[in-house]
C-alpha cells in the first residue's frame, strides 16, 4: 500500500516537473522571439536615425559652404565639424546628434549674418 | 466746318511733331558734344560725392561723440580717448619700440635685387614719403593695392619671392617706408565705377556682424568706441589706419594691419580671412577714405 502511495507521489512529481519545464521553455521561446523582434526594431530605428542624422550634417555642411563662400564663417565650425565626424565613427549617434544640432544652429546663423550683409549692402549701396 | 477743323488739328500735330523731332537733334547734337571724357568725369563726380558724403558722416559721428578730442589727435587711435593709456603710451614712445624695425626695414629697402634693382625702382619718388597714397585702387588690374601688396609685387616683379604679410621683414620694409612720410596727409580717392564697388565692400565689411558673438568693426569701433571691453578702452575706427604697422605690446613685435583685422575678426570668433585677401583690402580702402585729413605717424606702438 505503502508503495503504492509512493509511485504515485514519484509519477506526480514527475509529471509536475514535465509541466513546468514546458512552461519554462515556452516562456524562453517566447521571451527569445520578443527580444529578437526588439532587436531587429532597435537595429532599424537606429539606422534610420543614422541617415537622419547624416541627411541632416548634410544640410548643415551645405548650409556653411555656403555662407562661408560669401564670406561668413566661425572659429569653432571646422572643431565641430570633426567632433561630428569622430562621433559618427564610433557609432556615438547620440553625441553626434547633439553636435550635429550645434552645427545647424551655427549655420543657420551663419546664414543670417550672410543675409544680413547682403539687405546692408541692398539697402547703402543703391545709388 | 468739320474739315477745317480736321485741318488745324492736323497742323497743329505737325507742328508739335516737327518741334519735337527738333528738340531730340538738339539734344542729339548736345549728346554728340560730350566727349567720352567728359562723361567719365561726370560719373566719377557722382561716385566722389557720394563718397564725400559717406565721409562726413563718419567724421561728424565722432565729432559730436567726443568733442573735446581734436580731429588731428584721432591718428593716436584709442590713445586719443584714454588719458591713463595715452601717459603710458607717450613713456613707451620715448625709447620707441619699433625703431630697429626701421632700421632693419632702411636697410632691406635698400639691399639690390639678385638683378641689381631695388624697392626704389618701384616705387614713385624712390618709394619715399608715399605711404598715404596706399591704399590705391588700381583700374587696370581693378583692384585695391596696399603698400605690403605693392612691396611684394616688386619683389615678384624682380624675381624674388614674395614674404610673408603679417609680420617680419616685409612689416619692416612698409615701417621703413612709412616713417619716411611721416606728417603726409591720407586723402584716399574713389574716382571711378569700379573704384567705388570696391569701396562699398569694405564698407560692408565694416558693418556687417561676423562670428558667434555677432559683432561688426562698426558695433565696437564706433557704436561702443571710447567704452571699456574689460579693462581696454574701444578706440574710435576714424584714424584706425594711419599708425600701421603697428609695434604692439602683445605681440612684442612689428606688425601689419591685416595681422590685426585677423586678430579682431578671430576675438569675435569669426574665420579670420587671409591677409591681403580681397576683403581686407576693400576694408583697408574703405578705413583709409574715412581716415581723409588726417596723418601718416606710422609706424607706431600700441598696446
Amino acid at each position: 500500500m505503502k508503495l503504492r502511495a509512493y509511485c504515485l507521489s514519484a509519477l506526480i512529481c514527475l509529471a509536475l516537473l514535465g509541466c513546468e519545464k514546458g512552461v519554462d521553455e515556452k516562456t524562453d521561446r517566447q521571451t527569445s522571439e520578443t527580444q529578437l523582434a526588439s532587436t531587429d526594431e532597435t537595429a532599424l530605428t537606429k539606422g534610420n536615425s543614422e541617415a537622419d542624422l547624416r541627411n541632416r550634417l548634410a544640410g548643415a555642411r551645405k548650409k556653411l559652404d555656403d555662407a562661408e563662400q560669401r564670406g561668413f564663417a566661425w572659429t569653432g565650425t571646422a572643431d565641430l565639424l570633426e567632433q561630428v565626424t569622430l562621433a559618427l565613427e564610433q557609432n556615438d549617434l547620440a553625441r553626434a546628434e547633439e553636435l550635429t544640432n550645434a552645427l545647424l544652429v551655427q549655420a543657420e546663423a551663419l546664414v543670417e549674418q550672410a543675409n544680413r550683409s547682403d539687405a546692408y549692402e541692398a539697402e547703402n549701396t543703391s545709388s | 466746318m468739320r474739315s477745317s477743323a480736321l485741318s488745324l488739328c492736323g497742323f497743329i500735330l505737325s507742328l508739335g511733331f516737327g518741334f519735337g523731332l527738333q528738340s531730340f537733334s538738339v539734344l542729339a547734337e548736345q549728346g554728340d558734344k560730350v566727349s567720352p571724357e567728359e562723361s567719365m568725369s561726370t560719373a566719377s563726380n557722382v561716385f566722389s560725392k557720394q563718397v564725400d558724403r559717406d565721409v562726413e558722416a563718419f567724421q561728424k559721428f565722432f565729432i559730436k561723440r567726443f568733442p573735446r578730442v581734436e580731429f588731428s589727435d584721432y591718428q593716436n587711435g584709442v590713445y586719443a580717448l584714454d588719458q591713463a593709456s595715452r601717459e603710458q603710451w607717450l613713456e613707451i614712445e620715448e625709447f620707441p619700440p619699433y625703431e630697429f624695425d626701421i632700421d632693419h626695414g632702411k636697410s632691406l629697402f635698400d639691399t639690390p635685387f639678385a638683378n641689381g634693382k631695388t624697392y626704389a625702382d618701384c616705387f614713385e619718388n624712390g618709394g619715399l614719403g608715399i605711404r598715404q597714397n596706399y591704399p590705391l585702387f588700381n583700374e587696370e588690374l581693378g583692384e585695391v593695392i596696399t603698400l605690403e601688396l605693392a612691396i611684394n609685387r616688386c619683389r615678384q616683379q624682380h624675381g624674388e619671392s614674395p614674404l610673408p604679410y603679417k609680420k617680419g621683414d616685409l612689416a619692416a620694409i612698409s615701417a621703413y617706408m612709412a616713417s619716411t612720410s611721416t606728417g603726409q596727409i591720407f586723402n584716399t580717392l574713389v574716382d571711378s565705377e569700379a573704384a567705388y564697388k570696391a569701396y562699398n565692400q569694405g564698407k560692408k565689411f565694416f558693418y556687417s556682424k561676423r562670428g558667434q558673438l555677432n559683432f561688426s568693426c562698426s558695433d565696437c569701433h564706433m557704436q561702443v568706441s571710447g567704452l571699456k571691453l574689460r579693462a581696454d578702452v574701444l578706440g574710435p575706427s576714424l584714424g584706425q589706419v594711419t599708425g600701421f604697422p603697428v609695434f604692439r605690446s602683445k605681440w612684442t613685435e612689428l606688425g601689419t594691419l591685416h595681422r590685426r583685422y585677423a586678430g579682431c575678426n578671430a576675438n569675435v570668433r569669426a574665420k579670420p580671412f587671409a591677409a591681403q585677401s580681397l576683403e581686407y583690402r576693400n576694408l583697408e580702402y574703405f578705413q583709409s577714405v574715412m581716415s581723409r585729413g588726417l596723418e601718416v605717424n606710422g609706424p607706431s606702438s600700441r598696446k
